[in-house]
C-alpha cells in the first residue's frame, strides 16, 4: 500500500516535470515567433518597387481562418476538462472536432498561399513577402505538427485509456495548440489587420 | 495536472470574449471607424487584451498551485521577446533614417 501509494506520488511529479519542461519548449518557441515577428515588421515595406502587401489579403478569408482556429482551441480546451472528468467518449468528440478544425483551418492557409503563388506573388518576389511566408508558414507548419501529434496522442488514449501517462501528453498538446492560438491572435492583428488599415 | 477547480463555464467565457474582440478588431479596421493612427492603437490594445484572455482563460497561467516556474518563465520570456522585438525595431528605425 506505502510503495503504492509512493509509485503514484513518484509518477505525478514526473508529470508535472514533464509539464514544465513542455512549458519551457513552448516559451522558446515564443522567442523563436518573436524574431519571425520583428523581421516581418522591419520588412514589411522592401517590396522592391513592387505592389505593397495591402489590400493584397482577402479579409472575410482570413477572418474566417480566425474563427475556425479559435474554436478549435475552445474544443481542445473541453476534451481537456472531459478527460480530467473521465468521460471517453465525449473527449474523443471534442479531439475529432479539433482535428477536424484545425484542419480545415490549414487546408485554407495552403489554399490562400496557393492563390497567392498563383498570382505572382511567391516568397521569391521581394523581403516583405519573404518574411511574410516565414511567419506564416512556421505557424501553419507548427498547426500541422500538432495535428500530426494529435492524432499519435488519441492513439495513445484508445489503446491506454485515460491514466496519469496520456492524460499528460494531452495536456502537453493542449499548451501547444492554446499557444499556436495564441501566435495567430498576433498573426491576425500584425500580419493581416496593420495591413488593411 | 488539470485543476479541479477549472469549469466548463471558463472555455465558454474565454471563447466568447475572444469572439468579440476579433471582431471587435476586425470592424474598426474594415468600417474605418477611427482615423489610421487611432486604429492602429485600438487594434493593438485589444490583441493584447485577447492574449491575456487566453492566457487566462485557456492556458489558466497562474491559476493553478504548484506552477509558480511556469508563471516565472513566462514572465522571463516576455522580457526577451520585448527586447528582440523592440530592440530590432529601435535599431532598423535608426538604421533606416541615418542612411537617407
Amino acid at each position: 500500500m506505502a510503495h503504492e501509494l509512493d509509485n503514484h506520488s513518484h509518477e505525478h511529479h514526473q508529470s508535472e516535470n514533464s509539464i514544465f519542461g513542455f512549458w519551457v519548449y513552448i516559451m522558446s518557441d515564443c522567442i523563436l515567433f518573436s524574431a519571425l515577428f520583428a523581421t516581418f515588421i522591419v520588412l514589411k515595406d522592401s517590396t522592391a518597387m513592387g505592389p505593397s502587401l495591402r489590400g493584397l489579403f482577402s479579409m472575410p478569408y482570413v477572418l474566417t481562418e480566425t474563427i475556425i482556429l479559435l474554436f478549435s482551441s475552445f474544443t481542445f480546451g473541453l476534451a481537456l476538462l472531459f478527460a480530467r472528468d473521465n468521460k471517453k467518449c465525449m473527449m474523443f468528440k471534442m479531439l475529432g472536432a479539433t482535428f477536424l478544425l484545425g484542419l480545415a483551418f490549414i487546408g485554407m492557409e495552403i489554399n490562400e498561399f496557393r492563390h497567392l503563388i498563383h498570382e505572382g506573388y511567391s516568397f521569391k518576389t521581394n523581403a516583405a513577402l519573404s518574411s511574410f511566408f516565414t511567419l506564416v508558414g512556421t505557424h501553419g507548419l507548427h498547426v500541422s505538427a500538432g495535428l500530426f501529434w494529435m492524432i499519435l496522442v488519441m492513439i495513445h488514449l484508445a489503446k491506454g485509456g485515460i491514466t496519469t501517462k496520456t492524460t499528460t501528453k494531452l495536456y502537453c498538446l493542449g499548451l501547444f495548440w492554446h499557444f499556436l492560438d495564441v501566435i495567430w491572435v498576433c498573426v491576425f492583428t500584425i500580419v493581416y489587420l496593420m495591413n488593411a488599415i | 495536472m488539470i485543476d479541479s477547480r477549472i469549469t466548463y463555464k471558463s472555455y465558454f467565457v474565454g471563447l466568447t470574449i475572444s469572439i468579440v474582440l476579433t471582431l471587435a478588431s476586425y470592424f474598426a479596421v474594415t468600417f474605418k471607424t477611427f482615423p489610421v493612427n487611432t486604429t492602429y492603437g485600438v487594434i493593438a490594445v485589444l490583441a493584447v487584451v485577447q492574449i491575456l484572455i487566453q492566457v487566462i482563460y485557456f492556458l489558466h497561467i497562474g491559476s493553478e498551485k504548484g506552477t509558480r516556474w511556469n508563471l516565472i518563465s513566462f514572465v522571463f520570456s516576455l522580457i526577451m521577446i520585448f527586447i528582440i522585438v523592440a530592440g530590432s525595431l529601435w535599431v532598423m528605425y535608426n538604421l533606416n533614417t541615418n542612411m537617407m
